[in-house]
Parts: C-alpha cells; structure tokens; sequence
C-alpha cells in the first residue's frame, strides 16, 4: 500500500501540463538557437581569430608571398591564397623596403613604410577573406631577393612564390630579386608566369 | 631588421586570446547573476504583474545592449560607457557618465555581496530573520573582496566558463522541470489578472524591473580582453542580451504560475534556490545546488564591481577627468590599491547606510537603478552623436532602423532606434527620480561630490573647466585597431579618412 501511494505520488508529480510544456519548448528552442548561432559563426570569423591567437613561432613552415601592391602583386595574392588553402599552410607576405646605399642599412624611410603597411593590410584582409591565415612583415633589405630570403629563413618556410614580369620596367630588379631568391633560398621557389589577360 | 605591428605585438597586449565562449562568460559573469538578486525583489513590488514588468523594461535593455554592442564593435577600448560618453560629447559629460558608473559599480559590490549572503542564509535560515546578521556577513564578504584584489588575484577564463556553462543548464533544468511539472496555467492566469499593483506601484516595479538587465558595461569589458572585437562582440553580446532577457522572463513566468508571486517576494535573499527547492522530483538537490551556484556567481559578480571601479577610475585619471592619484599603482602588488581602498570605503558606508534604512535590498537597488539609468541615458545620447560626428570609424554591427540623412554636408546613418532608446533611459530616469525615495537624494548628492572632484582637479591642472582637451582620436582608433588585429577595419578606416581627406581638398 505505501509502494502505491508512494508511486502515485510520483505519477501526479510526472504530469506535464500542455501549456507548460508550449512554454519549455519555447524557451528550450529560443535559448538553444541563440547559442548554436552564436558558437557556429562564418568560416572567415573563425579564421581571423585564429590569425591573431597563433603566435610568431606558429608561422612555421609558411608559405612566403612578397608583395609590392602592383596588379602583379595582386595576381600572386590571388595565386598563393588558392595554394594556401590547397597545402593548407598559412601565408607570410612579405613587403621588401629596399634601402639604398646611400643610407645606413636600418634607415627608416616613412614613406615607403607607410606604403609596406597599406599593401600587407590589404593582402590580410583578401586572405582573411578567403579563409587563410595570413601575416604580414615588412623587411628592410638592400634588394628584395634578399629580404625574401631573410623571411624565409625566419619563418622557415616551406615555400617561396614568385611571379615572373613581363612588364618592361618592372624586369630588371624583379630579375636579379629572383636570382638572388633561386641561389640562396633555404626552401622549395615556385616561379610562376601569369596570364597577362588576369592581370588587372 | 624592423617589423611593423601587424607582423609583431610592440609591448605586451592586454587582450586575451579568449574564445567565442569565453567572451560570452565574460560578459554573462556582469549580467547574468542579476536574476538571482532581482526576481523577489521584482515580485514584490510587481506582484503577479512581474512578467510584464520585466517584459517592458526588457524590451528597452535589448536597444541599450545593442547600442552597446555597436559602441563596444567599434570603440574595443578600456573605460567603456564613460569612454563612449567622452568621445561622444566631450570631457565635462564623459566626466559626468564615468562618475555615474562609478556610483553603480560601488553599489553592485555591496548588492551583489548582501544578495550572496543571502543565498549563504538559504542554509541557516534563522539568519534570514535578522536585520543585521546579513550585513555582517556582507562586510566581511567585501572586506575579502577588498584584500584579494589589493593583493592582487589572477582571473582565471577557463574556471569563469566552466561556471557560466554550469549556471545555464543549472538555470535551464530549473525553467523546464519547473514548467513541465510545476507550472500550473490557471494559477499564472489569476496572478497577470487579479494580483497585480496599481498603476503608481507598477512604475516604481518597472524602475526596479531594471536592476535585472544591469550590468552592460560587461559588454565593452569583454571587448577589451577580445581579440578581433568586430567580428567577435556583435555575435557574442546579442547572445548575451537575448539570453538574459528570455532566462529573467522564463523565471518571473515560471514563479508566478507555480508559486505565485507571494511565497517568492518573501523570500527576497534567495528566490531562485528557494523556486529550485520547492520544484518535483529534482527539488531536495537542486535548492541547495541552486543556493551554493547563487552564492558563487553573486559573489563573482561583486567582484566585477570591484574590477568596473579600479578600471574606470584607472581610465578617467589616465584621460585627466580625475587626478592622476586614481592611477596610481601599489610598488609591490603592481594593483590599483588607492582606488580600490577608497572606493570599498565607500562600498561599506553605502552598505551600513542601507542597513538603517526599511529594507537594505531595496535601498541599494534603488541606488543601482538611478546610477544605471544616468549613464545609459548618456550613452545613449552618445552613440546618437557618434554617428553624426564620427562617420568615418568603422561598425561591424549597427543597430538597426536606421534612416540616411545629410548632416553637414556628410551622409549619415540616423538611428531611429537610438533615438527611441534616448526616450526610453531617459524616462524611466526621470521615473527613478521621482519615485525612488533615496535615489532622488543621494543620487544627486553623489553627483555633485563628483563635480567638486572634477573642478577642483581641472583648475589645479590648468584644464579647461567645461570645454574638452584636444585629443587625437584619428590615431588612437588606428591603435586600437590594430592592437586587436582588426585588418578589415582598419582598412576600411583608414580608407574612409582619405576619402575625407579628398573631399576637403
């Protein structure tokens, strides 16, 4: 007899009332889609957070991109972002200040990296954009082959990408650059020769 | 070799790789306690109306929390609100903001460690009864609180996010059970219908109503410790303020309809354990669980208060609304100690002078209502004039309603939304006035203590009195920017201030 009033004391406890039950679902599904949508943000917020959060040492192994801001340059942005998510490496660009003879080797030249700033900001964001981990690094150096080869060696990089030019005023320094890069590079040189018709 | 910011941090940051998660409890540990303090509170004031209270006051906390959400999106720096208020409408009203949320972190210090105790009380419940027992057991709660932080504690993230998680399936599992086996639909019917106050009570409970949703400022304080802010803040805060809005209307619903607002009102220190004791089935555990999560999580909150004071006043000496004795820092400890020395000071005259009045619960959250609704409503005022004066900043999130208009010459975004946010703070401000019996007095009074403060610094510094100080906010948005690894924003900024700069030309 206690069994019995014991379970029948459970059984008119267990009775779900209709209405509250409209009500628990209610707030059950309110609270759970609010925190699903915000823990499942977009592939990029994802990304650019984990750009910031991975440290200098992270960069390990990166794929190295420089960079000028030319439409050539942003041809090779768009090559190397679609390597990236291919190899799955992050990308290194790399803004070369090439400091003249003229100057000391650290002299600063505000100007130019002013410049250096705008063009990596641009390329994080584009990458960004795209899903990639991205960092930018401006280098001093007194030609840019050099400079690349520097950062690769920080970074020791997996890979260094480079695009040929076949702009006239653009063949002679861009030529030496990537002799000195070929001879000194302590990793794989990819050499790539765009399609002029994708150049902007 | 020289490396630029992007490549390198100069310095040591103070933001914290915190997850989404992690800013999220970042914020929930400022707002998401104010439930277990509020809910008897509200019900007593409210009655059976207490849901359409919440609901009302509610409906203006999501526009403050999403103007908040836009200013913290935009503007991730330190001082938030008071911040907001200086760049918004300059150093004298900056000041004003700053000094009103000083008010209501002392204030959340001493209410939110007297509400702890009360859920300590949940298990000597003759201590309940006494009028000074909980008081006592309060000072020595903020006189810990005090000594921690001069001695410096180390805020561990990961232990905040596990609690936060715990608290909402504890809080969830209460709502649910609680509605399927104890919410009883004709009781809640006869309470929103018959038990409900007259019109002049029911104003005063919607100005109560508030003292649920305070506690926004933890909004800007997690964009402070947030990396990328923009992309991060805007998901993370509407989360929050949905979910404290529909945690704090689930639980006046769900008190009303299975105890009614009565037995919970009496039960004003520990509401929501004393609703998780008296639920079928879980209640035996679930009332003291519910009790020791209260405790833990008010207490939690206390301490945001302590931090909210030590940071504000640290960034108002810093901008030269206080003097520079505010930013001083212990040689040892390397804390804030003056600040925090002086202010608990005052956290324990505030407590003491509460305990003489009827109902120190009530006092202090009278208190809390007038600080809260002074400096909202001026960064409300603010957020409406940063969007006609200050275009150019980038805002990855901007709350919605709003209409294109020319303003000098620019095109802007008008919030309608912000406007109608501007009308409600204000109100139910000049409410708090009028029917806040202690607010009305010693709100004030606070104030123009503040003002001699602020006179008296400016004039011995030789700063304008009511004018602002010329500050370069260009460059320190570009800091802050690139200090959190806002690349998208800071492109689109800088681009916009050329576009500027090209139309001047």
């Amino acid at each position: 007899m206690a069994l019995y009033n014991c379970f029948s004391k459970v059984k008119k406890a267990m009775s779900v009332n209709p209405i509250g039950l409209i009500i628990a679902l209610g707030f059950a599904f309110s609270v759970g889609s609010i925190l699903w949508w915000m823990l499942h943000p977009p592939v990029y917020v994802r990304v650019a957070m984990e750009t910031v959060i991975k440290g200098e040492e992270e960069m390990q192994g990166s794929i190295i991109v420089p960079i000028t801001g030319t439409p050539l340059s942003e041809r090779l942005l768009d090559i190397a972002i679609t390597f990236a998510q291919r190899l799955g490496s992050p990308l290194r660009f790399v803004y070369v200040m090439e400091i003249p003879l003229l100057l000391p080797p650290d002299a600063e030249v505000p100007q130019e990296r002013e410049k250096g700033e705008r063009v990596l900001l641009h390329a994080q964001v584009v990458a960004e954009k795209a899903g990639v981990v991205a960092k930018g690094k401006i280098v001093k150096a007194r030609i840019a082959g050099a400079g690349i080869v520097q950062a690769a060696k920080e970074d020791n990089a997996s890979l260094i990408l480079l695009l040929l030019s076949e702009h006239p005023e653009e063949e002679v320094t861009l030529g030496r650059s990537v002799q000195y890069v070929v001879r000194n590079a302590p990793c794989d040189v990819l050499l790539l020769k765009p399609s002029l018709a994708k150049v902007a | 070799m020289a490396e630029d910011k992007l490549g390198k941090e100069e310095g040591p940051s103070l933001r914290r790789a915190v997850s989404i998660w992690g800013s999220f409890t970042w914020g929930y540990a400022g707002v998401g306690a104010d439930i277990y303090m509020a809910l008897g509170l509200i019900l007593f004031y409210a009655r059976g109306a207490a849901p359409y209270a919440l609901f009302i006051t509610g409906l203006l906390y999501v526009l403050i929390g999403l103007i908040y959400t836009e200013l913290a999106a935009s503007y991730p720096v330190a001082g938030g609100g008071q911040y907001y208020s200086l760049r918004g409408l300059g150093d004298f009203w900056g000041f004003v903001a700053g000094w009103a949320f000083l008010l209501d972190f002392t204030v959340d210090v001493s209410l939110f460690a007297y509400a702890a105790a009360g859920y300590f009380n949940f298990f000597f419940p003759y201590f309940q009864h006494s009028r000074w027992i909980p008081i006592v057991e309060t000072l020595f709660l903020i006189l810990f609180l005090m000594a921690i932080n001069i001695r410096g504690i180390r805020e561990s993230s990961r232990l905040n996010e596990i609690f936060c998680a715990v608290d909402i399936i504890n809080e969830s599992l209460i709502i649910i059970i609680g509605l399927l086996f104890a919410f009883k639909p004709e009781l809640f019917m006869h309470q929103i219908t018959r038990e409900v106050p007259h019109m002049g009570q029911f104003l005063y409970s919607m100005t109560i109503a508030v003292v649920a949703f305070v506690g926004l400022e933890a909004i800007s304080q997690a964009a402070e410790e947030t990396i990328r802010p923009a992309s991060i803040i805007p998901r993370t805060s509407i989360s929050l303020t949905f979910v404290v809005l529909i945690y704090a209307l689930a639980f006046s619903i769900l008190g009303v309809g299975s105890l009614g607002w009565k037995p919970l009102a009496k039960h004003m220190s520990d509401p929501i354990a004393y609703l998780a004791k008296t639920l079928p089935l879980i209640g035996a555990i679930a009332g003291p669980f519910t009790a020791i999560l209260g405790f833990t999580l008010l207490y939690a909150s206390a301490n945001t208060g302590v931090m909210g004071y030590s940071r504000v006043s640290y960034s108002m000496s810093k901008l030269q609304l206080l003097p520079r004795w505010f930013s001083g820092v212990h040689p040892r400890y390397r804390t804030p100690h003056r600040t925090i020395l002086l202010f608990s000071t005052i956290v324990v005259i505030q407590l003491v002078l509460a305990g003489l009045s009827e109902s120190a619960m009530k006092t202090l959250a009278d208190m809390y209502a007038f600080g809260a609704l002074a400096s909202y409503t001026l960064v409300c005022i603010s957020h409406l004039r940063l969007r006609l004066t200050d275009p150019y900043t980038p805002r990855p999130y901007k709350i919605p309603g709003n209409i294109n208009v020319n303003f000098k010459g620019r095109k802007v975004d008008f919030p309608i939304l912000g406007l109608i946010a501007i009308i409600g703070t204000s109100t139910y401000f000049v409410l708090v006035l009028a029917t806040h019996h202690w607010a009305r007095i010693f709100g004030p009074l606070w104030l123009f203590l503040g003002l001699i403060v602020y006179f008296l610094h400016r004039k011995k510094s030789n700063l304008p009195l009511f004018r602002s100080i010329t500050r370069d906010w260009v460059n320190e948005q570009i800091k802050v920017l690139k200090e959190a690894g806002e690349v998208e924003a800071l492109e689109e900024y800088l681009k916009a201030l050329e576009g500027a700069k090209d139309e001047t030309k």
